[in-house]
């Protein structure tokens, strides 16, 4: 017995140990403008005398670059004028959690704006920064629970339907709609695969449900091979799932052949692609820069010439299959926690940064007068008194 | 043909046809132990190798983030010791009401009891999935609208776990020799004299490994609280009941659908953790049972 009690002792001073190190709290800093910082400050912020210094990435270099000497580097930087105010203000939110659910495709894009954010805000006020978590339910799950009044903010890779609306507006819930980014979905075949390019109107024949649907890759097109046309497609709740329905020109996600392998997870479909001849899928852009080792992104035609998904196609919309990406937060979030406001707005003003590094197509000058437009009407809301 | 030779003739073992017959069952047996332990190395062994270079203190001590460099399990790891602990403490404890009325309390050839172990036995089979339509319909939200807490998924990982639980520990009491009971009752000792100080001490190793069973199986499970409104992103721990969380096992399924293929050593490594974690779980169940064997 008294070796089993010394076992728990010795358990328990470890647990301490551990605890009381987890709870040690980030190095003080004492960093000026040009100094190194590291990955896991970015966007932490100081006021040094009357000027705020940020960490920052250095312009030129990126998270995903595969050039070594592009990959990224982090350093304080000086920031300047009214900007500098802002973020200071948008940093010195506190002691407040946000709830954060919808489209898993815009997902990685919320993280990473939560991410900066807690960092800029426990930077400030230390333990007392803000919380945000970041939900997976899917566009249609996310506003679901969002006209419930349970979640803060909306992710959406489409925008809301009139029938979500109306059930947002019975139950009296309000919300802003802010374009956040963008996104091109990619059709990608394997890489034996000879084809290179597809016009649209092949697209809808592969992927229509019809009785004379193709079986074989010659069915569409008699220069094409002969390999059995395999499909692999998104799962059938995700926002992906429904713009490829439109987009493909299928006339809707119910047009779409049911014989296509269809999982939520994009990686089976790489694996799916990757492993078959004769293997077709489609996902988001991201996922097909990330695995161009594995499968090939075809270009497509709409009848001006085959387009190769880029950033530029994607925001010029010359791409075909481009959409745009939303954050719908709740107005009465915004009135009432200070905090949700604080985060659209260092997610709006930080958003080519935040939409590079978690590998999305930035706004276009358009898009970012909606935004900015979005912003002005959240800040005339009404404030919540006291 | 006397008992003695029956017997010989009966344990005879140089017929050739029962010999082959008891090699090929041996050989049977072999295959069918060598299949389970493979497939399970096999596992082990390529989950430890992807994981193994991801496997660090920080991995531990940090906490989730988009990029995988500077990814940890520290709100996952804590989210699954607040959930796990709450609600191996709560079905334990009701486990333990529910088995010691049903064995020692009640007739076992009553209608109720049958009734009841019946139902239980039913609970006990019914899939992880439907207890979290259950906790989404009733604990999330409906009638108590806790919210995706750590409470509404303690309770519900309760409700999974507990008819094991309540089984096991059936089974546990039933195993207690009747002449103990007899013993005790006969010194004069009272009914609940004899359950707390003879039936319930003697039971306790096979309660140990029950509850524990149910415990781990609490520990891996993600499916109920993927439909409860699992979070991916959760960047502080649990300061309590009403608190935003995530799990183990829910790190370990976003992980494995990320865009790089960074993620799916981190995946690896957090599956590592997950299963020391349940050995550390199974060792403590042996070690109570064998430190509380009472022989007769």
């Amino acid at each position: 017995m008294t070796s089993f009690r010394k076992q728990l002792v010795r358990g328990l001073i470890a647990t301490a140990v551990v605890a009381s190190t987890l709870a040690v709290g980030a190095p003080v800093f004492a960093a000026k403008s040009g100094d190194k910082c590291e990955q896991r400050d970015a966007y932490k912020i100081a006021k040094v005398g009357t000027s705020y210094i940020r960490c920052e990435i250095v312009p030129g270099t990126s998270l995903h670059s595969a050039d070594p000497k592009k990959k990224a580097a982090f350093k304080w930087k000086t920031l300047t004028g009214k900007a500098a105010d802002a973020q200071w203000v948008m940093s010195s939110a506190k002691n407040a959690s946000i709830r954060v659910d919808g489209s898993s495709t815009v997902a990685p894009l919320a993280t990473v704006a939560a991410k900066y954010f807690e960092t800029a805000t426990k930077s400030v006020n230390g333990k007392k920064g803000v919380k945000v978590a970041v939900g997976i339910a899917g566009t249609g799950g996310g506003f679901e629970k969002f006209c419930r009044g349970e979640t803060d903010i909306s992710n959406a890779s489409r925008a809301i339907k009139s029938s979500e609306a109306a059930i947002c507006a019975a139950n009296g819930i309000t919300f802003t709609e802010i374009p956040i980014a963008n996104d091109g979905l990619a059709l990608v075949v394997n890489k034996s695969n000879p084809i290179d390019c597809m016009k649209m109107s092949e697209v809808t024949k592969l992927w229509k449900t019809s009785a004379t649907a193709p079986t074989k890759w010659s069915d569409i097109n008699s220069s094409w091979p002969s390999t059995t046309i395999k499909l692999f497609g998104a799962g059938t709740d995700s926002g992906t799932f429904d713009a490829f329905g439109d987009l493909s020109g299928v006339g809707g996600k119910a047009n779409l052949r049911k014989d296509a392998s269809t999982s939520e997870d994009d990686n089976v479909t790489v694996r799916g692609v990757n492993g078959d001849a004769g293997g077709v899928g489609y996902f988001g852009l991201s996922y097909a820069i990330e695995n161009a080792d594995k499968v090939k992104t075809l270009k497509l035609d709409k009848g001006a010439g085959c387009v190769e998904p880029t950033i530029a196609t994607v925001q010029g919309n010359t791409y075909p299959m481009s959409r745009p990406l939303f954050i719908y937060p709740k107005n009465s979030s915004l009135i009432n926690n200070p905090a949700v406001g604080a985060f659209v707005n260092f997610f709006a003003t930080n958003v080519k940064q935040i939409s590079d590094d978690a590998i999305f197509v930035p706004l276009t000058d358009t898009q970012i007068k909606a935004l900015t437009g979005a912003l002005a009407r959240i800040a005339a809301l009404p404030k919540k008194k006291g | 043909m006397t008992t003695t030779e029956l017997v010989a003739s009966l344990s005879d073992s140089t017929s050739p046809s029962r010999r082959y017959k008891d090699t090929l069952f041996l050989t049977v047996l072999w295959v069918s132990l060598l299949l389970a332990l493979l497939t399970l190395a096999t596992l082990v062994i390529n989950t430890l190798i992807s994981g193994a270079s991801s496997l660090s203190w920080n991995f531990i001590a940090f906490f989730p983030s988009p990029f995988p460099e500077d990814s940890g399990i520290q709100s996952a790891l804590f989210g699954s010791l607040w959930v796990t602990l709450t609600s191996g403490f709560v079905s334990l404890s009701v486990a333990l009401g529910t088995a010691i009325y049903l064995e020692e309390f009640t007739n076992p050839n009553s209608r109720l009891q049958r009734f009841i172990t019946v139902n239980i036995q039913t609970l006990a089979g019914v899939p992880s999935i439907v207890y979290g339509i259950l906790g989404l319909a009733f604990v999330v939200r409906g009638p108590l609208s806790w919210g995706f807490t750590v409470g509404s998924a303690a309770a519900t990982l309760t409700m999974m776990v507990l008819p094991l639980m309540i089984v096991a520990t059936r089974e546990a009491l039933k195993a207690v020799p009747p002449s103990l009971r007899e013993g005790s009752y006969a010194l004069g000792a009272t009914r609940w004299q004899t359950v707390y100080r003879q039936v319930l001490p003697a039971a306790r190793p096979g309660i140990a490994t029950g509850s524990i069973l149910g415990v781990s199986r609490a520990l891996g499970e993600s499916a109920p609280l993927i439909l409860l409104g699992a979070l991916a992103y959760v960047s502080y721990n649990p300061t309590g009941f009403d608190s935003d969380f995530t799990v183990l096992p829910l790190m370990i399924f976003k992980w494995a659908t990320e865009v790089q293929d960074e993620y799916r050593g981190l995946a690896a490594a957090a599956i590592v953790v997950l299963l020391l974690l349940l050995f550390a779980l199974n060792a403590v169940a042996i070690i109570i049972r064998d430190r509380s064997r009472i022989r007769w």
